[in-house]
């Protein structure tokens, strides 16, 4: 279905201001990258530093003060179910059962036929949910919760995904599960993916390639290619050579200015 | 899985526990009441406050013996009748109003000044205006039910603007909702809470004023069927405490109908909060 919507993403030179009182803020400052189509790309930065404002504006949510974000050669402008968004914590709608909630979007653009009910019961088995499908979100434990939003999203097909924090509120145990699970179902997909995340080991997990932000206003700092296969484990984040590599570094640019380098002691 | 689920979300049969020890409650109740209206036959000593009372049993026999009679059934019917009339009216004027209001901000910015302006009005305050309003008292009597229910209708409506996730309905614009169906299934079932709330409160007041405005209006024409309110009253005029009683009671189980109906449409309308946390 992605066919003609091959997912290629590009920010040139986008800033994005807010207004407080009489000041002009600067969330996003001349920030340029571009993904490729298929690509999961991992944006890691301090928290607060403004990436949030990135997938917003990628989903179309904002439009930039100034510069351009094309998807496809084509201008962004406004929400579109090419470009989805995955919330930071549970945005399931409480009113709606899993199942009513994966159907959203083809109701809402009046395609409720059997054809997407039969997608929608596969998108769920696919996540593990056929047994949930009448259940609602809070009878859903929360790493439930985060795959049925997956399938909402995943179901309009979208050619591109921004993943804002997926796990953050998640426990340790589940968010590990998740992680391995999610790079396992994007592995299989070919579907550009922006993945925002504050850990350095999720983004190693499951990024093709890094981009490392700096602080507010948001650009970007340095990218890293990872350059390996998408199905890694997280054993190799202790032993890959490179992983290692790439994690030292990452850590050294995120790490506030002033304090004192802590690479020297592991 | 699934059973703990069942176990802890589904409640649908009623906690026979929960019911056993509230009946034992409300029996020990009676007999404490019956003992103290008895305490000063037997001794000389008198219970204050509650030694007044008639005891439960006269209450019973009494009920008994109006229960025979069409006219209580006939205050019952009228008096359900002003609330059921006068809370519906505001229902659906109410629940227009506070779902306009918390969705257009500019419709708020007109309405809301004139609605906090009226609201601090007591609603019986308005039975002389009711009365120069309608032709008839039945109709006076319902505007002033429906002044009562009103204000909380709205007002927790607009509240509820307050929990609209804005992330639903910025989800719902990406997969392409138009604007009615955001409003459809996206504000109006995150307003639905705050509405049902209203219209509880809403529920008790009306009760409060239909009491009042019988009380005042002398309840209708006929005597001795001009509502429960009017019930109370008149039995007082008569010196008949048990009777007084008796409408005491009727009122408070009416009160609890009506809300119990209320809740009922809420658990109907919002089947996932019957389940959430």
């Amino acid at each position: 279905m992605t066919g003609s919507r091959a997912g290629a993403v590009l920010f040139d030179h986008v800033s994005f201001h807010v207004r407080k009182g009489r000041e002009d803020v600067k969330v996003v400052d001349d920030c340029s990258f571009g993904l490729a189509p298929g690509e999961i790309v991992a944006m890691i930065g301090p928290s607060g530093g403004g990436k949030t404002t990135i997938g917003y504006l990628l989903a179309g949510y904002h439009r930039p003060t100034s510069g351009l974000i094309t998807v496809d050669g084509r201008e962004v402008n406004g929400p579109s179910a090419e470009r989805l968004l995955l919330f930071q914590e549970n945005a399931l709608m409480p009113w709606l059962t899993t199942a009513e909630n994966v159907m959203f979007g083809p109701r809402a653009r009046g395609e409720a036929g059997p054809e997407a009910r039969r997608r929608a019961d596969a998108i769920l088995a696919r996540v593990g949910l056929a047994d949930f499908s009448d259940r609602y979100p809070g009878e859903l434990s929360g790493g439930m919760r985060r795959r049925a939003e997956l399938a909402r999203a995943l179901i309009n097909e979208p050619a591109v995904l921004v993943l804002d924090e997926p796990f953050r509120g998640l426990d340790a145990m589940t968010r590990e599960l998740m992680q391995e699970y999610t790079a396992e179902l994007l592995a299989e997909q070919r579907r550009t993916v922006l993945f925002i995340t504050t850990d350095v080991d999720e983004a190693l997990l499951l990024a093709d390639r890094l981009l490392v932000m700096t602080g507010r206003p948001a650009r970007v700092r340095e990218e890293f290619f990872i350059e390996l296969s998408r199905t890694r484990q997280r054993v190799d984040l202790l032993h890959n050579d490179r992983l290692q590599q790439i994690k030292h570094r990452a850590m050294d640019l995120l790490r506030p200015p002033g304090t004192t380098d802590l690479s020297v002691v592991t | 899985m699934t059973g703990l689920f069942r176990l802890y979300g589904r409640t649908d049969n009623v906690d026979t526990t929960a019911l056993k020890r509230g009946a034992i409650g409300i029996v020990i109740f009676a007999v404490v009441w019956e003992l103290a209206t008895r305490l000063d036959a037997w001794t000389d000593i008198s219970v204050p406050l509650v030694g007044q009372l008639p005891p439960p049993s006269a209450v019973v026999v009494d009920f008994l013996k109006l229960a025979t009679s069409p006219g209580y059934w006939n205050s019952w019917s009228l008096s359900f009748q002003r609330v059921l009339a006068g809370f519906a009216v505001a229902l659906i004027v109410g629940g227009t109003l506070g779902l306009l209001m918390a969705t257009r901000p500019w419709f708020k910015r007109v309405v809301f000044p004139v609605f906090e302006s009226l609201r601090p009005i007591p609603p019986l305050a308005w039975v002389p205006i009711a009365i120069i309003f309608w032709p008839t008292q039945e109709l006076s009597i319902t505007f002033v039910t429906f002044l009562g229910a009103l204000f909380p209708i709205v007002l927790n409506t607009v509240g509820g603007a307050e929990e609209i996730d804005r992330r639903h309905v910025l989800a719902a614009r990406s997969v392409g909702a138009s604007r009615s169906y955001v409003f459809r299934r996206v504000l109006l079932p995150a307003l639905l809470p705050s509405l049902v709330t209203g219209a509880a409160v809403g529920m008790g007041i009306t009760w409060e004023v239909v009491v009042a405005a019988e009380l005042i209006s002398g309840g209708g024409q006929q005597s001795g069927d001009g509502g429960l309110g009017f019930l109370v009253w008149n039995a007082y005029q008569g010196n008949d405490l048990p009777r007084v009683v008796v409408a005491m009671i009727s009122l408070g189980i009416a009160g609890y109908l009506s809300s119990g109906l209320v809740r009922a449409m809420g658990n109907r309308l919002m089947p996932w909060r019957r389940v959430a946390s």
